[in-house]
Formats: structure tokens, C-alpha cells, sequence
């Protein structure tokens, strides 16, 4: 019987901190040379710059909003030398493998929105992974899920973006009808412009 | 103009030659900036640009050549359109979009249903009398930047600005430069939104809330965008505000809210509400 509790116990641990930390990878490596390749598109590929994309900070106090577009620049400008391919650089980034130095990460604010994770929305999403955010800030519709509440701060909202983006969720922001949603997607590439998903996808 | 469709899905317009309106009274067609004579083939008034073509007459269309040239008035809103892995450009000018030079015609080419709407959207515009509205579309049918225009299936409408990046002398701090351009999803059937109950939206009312952020990044003045979506960011009244031209023309009840109301004043006379010169 008291084994049978620990089991018990174990069990409930490793399945809180799977959903804290997604074992899947938020970006394949095939994925990041996709991206490399999309960033070379002229006419500009909206893929690039309209999928929200989070990363971290060294010390885990900060989450920064950015996109592929401003990644790649972030490693011409910074990190070339610690990389040798973007490809590489971006993976590590994305999937919360290589995190920033807070000091860069100021140098670089123009491409990196930064904001404190809300204790509130965290804490829930900790206890209760995706499924307890959805269940209290959202309703489905159109395949999609969207903020159910109104009175969000941006904090707040964007605490619930990043918890949807570690899960797979690419944001859509429709700006005239001022709602945000979250679609879950096969892949980031998945972003859903009208015929402009990559070949092998 | 209404938008219609055939059973086969094939658009019809009442848009003839080059897909300018005819005016049954005149039989002259309408080309926003001035009007052609398809008897005469002449234009009734002098080509804005006439000075650099001195050695064509003002009244030439396209250097004498509407096949294969491309009139200059206006070339840097550009739909962009995925077909087959390819990304194909088309130019906005004077109610109409091209593909390498050729023109865009929705009667008998089915080519983006999205692109089709905002071209109906710009005519409507070229064709009403609200001199804000024509003005914000052609200084950004003028630009130097490029705005880029897309098609989203996903509900996803709106503006992101892309800068080219400098090094503050000071700081050493990466600072914003000069826009490179912009970009412009538009998701034309995602209509249900908890503002417009009541009140209704178009393809006119979204395509002009956008294009209000699309000018204003064009002009610089986007420094006030508190990036809260509510009723207090002065670039969303600025929106609302265009916005409220495209329901007088589409006769429809005024939007007064962005999230919640906002302050009757401040939507009457948005803050910082710079206008092209006119």
C-alpha cells in the first residue's frame, strides 16, 4: 500500500511538471530552416513577423514577445559568433534552451517586448496546465480560442499568450474587431495566410 | 458597388474598360484622379505625373501603350497572392490592381476573393466624396514604402510595421529607423466581433480601420499606440474615428466602441489626427 502511494505520488508530480514543461518541442529543427528559408522571401513571407514568438531571459524574470524577423536580426547583430547557423540559433532560442542576457536583452528592446509573467495566471497555469487557462478565461469558436473576459490587463493577457505558445498555439490578433485568439497549429509554420505554408508542409 | 457572384463563382462588375466605372450619362469612364473618353481616347484633364513624361503628351494613358505598360500614378499597395508556392505582386493604381503591368480584371479572372474585396473597397472610396478617405488612400498609393496586403483565413485583421534598425549613438541601444514597410492580413469573412451588435460591419469598414493604421505608420504617427487594445489608445480612436466615414457612406449606425465607449469628444475630434494635405 505504500508503495502504491508513492507511485502514487511520483505519478502526480512528473504529470504537474509535464505541464508546466512541454516535453514536445515548440519548434523542429526542420522548422527553424524553414524559417531560414522563409526569411529570404521577397515579397516578405507575413509568417515571418505576424507569429507571436516568446523567449527568455538568463534568469527567468522576463519573457520577451518577438518574431522570426527580429530573431534574425538579434543574430546577425549579437550572436553569430556563439551560433554558427540561425537555424541553430533559433531553435535553441525558441524551444527555451538558450536564453538571453538581461543586459542584451535592454540593448535590443527594439525587438523584444518585454513583460513580467502575472502570478495569478501562472500559478494557474502551473497547477492546472492549458486546460485550467482555457476553462477560465476562454470560449471555443471557429476553431479557435478566444479571451473570453474583458477586463484583462495587458500583463494578464499576455501571461496567457505565452502559457498558449509553449502548448503549440499560434495568436491571431484580429485588430478591428479588438479580439485575440489562439489556434492550435500542426507546426509555427502553420500561420494561416492564405497559401503561404512552405512547400513540404 | 454590391458584390456579386455567378454560380460558377465568377465575379461580375459593372466596371468596364480597365476596370473604371462607366458613367451611362457622360459614357465617360471615371478614374478617381480624372475621367477618359473611350471615343476619343483621350482623357478630359491633364495626368498629375504629366511633367515627368515631358515628351508625351498629359493626356496619354500608360506612355501611349495600355497593354503592356503600367501607369506610374500610384504603385506601393501591393496585394501579394499565393498560388502554387509562387508569391505573385499586384500594384495598386487608380482602382486597380496589376500583374506585371497587366491588369487585374474581376470579371473574368478569379484570382483572390480577398483581393477582389479590397479592390471594391478602393473603388468605393475613389468613387465617394469624402476627400479624407481618397486622400489617406493615394498618399499611401504614392508611397515611397511598400504596404503589403495579405489574405487570412484565420480571423486575423490587422497592420505590423516593419523598420529598418540603426544604433543609437548614445545608448548604443538598437532604435527603430525609417519604416521599410508594412503588412496587412486581412481576414474579410471573420465578421461577428461584440462591438458591431447592431451596428454592422463591412469589408469598407474593416479595410478602412486598417488603413487608418496603415497611414499612420506611413506618416510617422504611431508614437501614441499604447498597444492596449481598448477604448483609450488614441491610435484606435484615430481608426474608429475613418472608420465612422466608411458607415456614413455605407449608411450604417456609428461604432462608439473599441472594447468599451469611447469619450464622445475624443472620437468626434481624435488626438493627434493629422490628415494629408490636401
Amino acid at each position: 500500500m505504500k508503495n502504491f502511494i508513492f507511485l502514487l505520488l511520483v505519478s502526480l508530480l512528473v504529470n504537474c511538471n509535464k505541464k508546466q514543461n512541454p516535453s514536445q518541442e515548440i519548434i523542429s529543427i526542420q522548422d527553424s530552416e524553414e524559417v531560414e528559408n522563409m526569411l529570404l522571401e521577397s515579397p516578405p513571407n507575413p509568417n515571418s513577423t505576424f507569429v507571436s514568438v516568446y523567449v527568455l531571459n538568463i534568469n527567468d524574470t522576463n519573457v520577451y514577445e518577438t518574431n522570426f524577423s527580429n530573431l534574425k536580426h538579434l543574430y546577425e547583430l549579437r550572436y553569430k559568433q556563439s551560433f554558427k547557423t540561425f537555424n541553430y540559433f533559433l531553435y535553441e532560442i525558441v524551444n527555451q534552451k538558450f536564453k538571453l542576457k538581461i543586459s542584451d536583452a535592454k540593448k535590443d528592446a527594439l525587438f523584444l517586448k518585454s513583460f513580467q509573467l502575472d502570478n495569478k495566471i501562472w500559478n494557474l497555469y502551473k497547477k492546472g496546465g492549458i486546460g485550467g487557462i482555457i476553462n477560465n478565461y476562454c470560449v471555443f469558436e471557429k476553431k479557435r480560442y478566444f479571451l473570453s473576459s474583458k477586463d484583462l490587463t495587458l500583463r494578464e493577457q499576455q501571461t496567457i499568450s505565452y502559457c498558449f505558445f509553449i502548448n503549440g498555439y499560434v495568436k491571431i490578433v484580429n485588430d478591428y474587431s479588438n479580439t485575440n485568439s489562439y489556434l492550435k497549429c500542426k507546426s509555427l509554420m502553420h500561420y494561416p495566410t492564405v497559401g503561404s505554408i512552405p512547400k513540404n508542409k | 458597388m454590391a458584390e456579386q457572384t455567378t454560380s460558377t463563382g465568377t465575379y461580375q462588375s459593372p466596371y468596364k474598360f480597365n476596370g473604371k466605372e462607366l458613367d451611362a450619362e457622360t459614357g465617360l469612364y471615371y478614374y478617381g484622379a480624372r475621367y477618359y473618353d473611350p471615343k476619343s481616347s483621350v482623357w478630359l484633364s491633364v495626368d498629375p505625373l504629366a511633367e515627368k513624361n515631358p515628351g508625351l503628351s498629359p493626356y496619354n494613358y500608360c506612355t501611349n501603350n495600355p497593354i503592356n505598360a503600367i501607369d506610374p500614378d500610384g504603385r506601393k499597395i501591393i496585394f501579394v497572392v499565393y498560388q502554387n508556392n509562387k508569391s505573385l505582386q499586384y500594384i495598386y493604381r487608380n482602382g486597380n490592381f496589376y500583374f506585371d503591368g497587366k491588369r487585374y480584371n474581376p470579371s473574368i479572372e478569379s484570382v483572390s476573393k480577398s483581393m477582389y474585396r479590397v479592390l471594391a473597397v478602393y473603388r468605393k472610396i475613389e468613387k465617394s466624396n469624402d476627400k479624407d478617405l481618397k486622400a489617406i488612400l493615394h498618399t499611401l498609393e504614392k508611397s515611397e514604402t511598400k504596404h503589403y496586403i495579405y489574405s487570412n483565413s484565420d480571423g486575423e485583421n490587422s497592420v505590423h510595421p516593419e523598420y529598418k534598425s540603426e544604433i543609437d549613438p548614445k545608448t548604443h541601444n538598437n532604435i527603430n529607423g525609417k519604416l521599410d514597410f508594412t503588412q496587412t492580413q486581412f481576414a474579410l469573412d471573420d465578421k461577428d466581433g461584440a462591438d458591431f451588435i447592431g451596428i454592422g460591419e463591412t469589408d469598407m469598414t474593416t479595410v478602412i480601420h486598417e488603413m487608418r493604421h496603415e497611414f499612420d505608420y506611413e506618416i510617422g504617427n504611431m508614437t501614441d499606440d499604447t498597444d492596449l487594445h481598448n477604448q483609450d489608445n488614441p491610435a484606435e480612436i484615430r481608426a474608429v474615428h475613418l472608420e465612422n466615414k466608411a458607415r456614413d457612406i455605407e449608411h450604417l449606425k456609428h461604432r462608439t466602441k473599441y472594447g468599451g465607449i469611447i469619450v464622445p469628444n475624443k472620437l468626434k475630434s481624435p488626438p493627434n489626427n493629422k490628415m494629408p494635405e490636401q
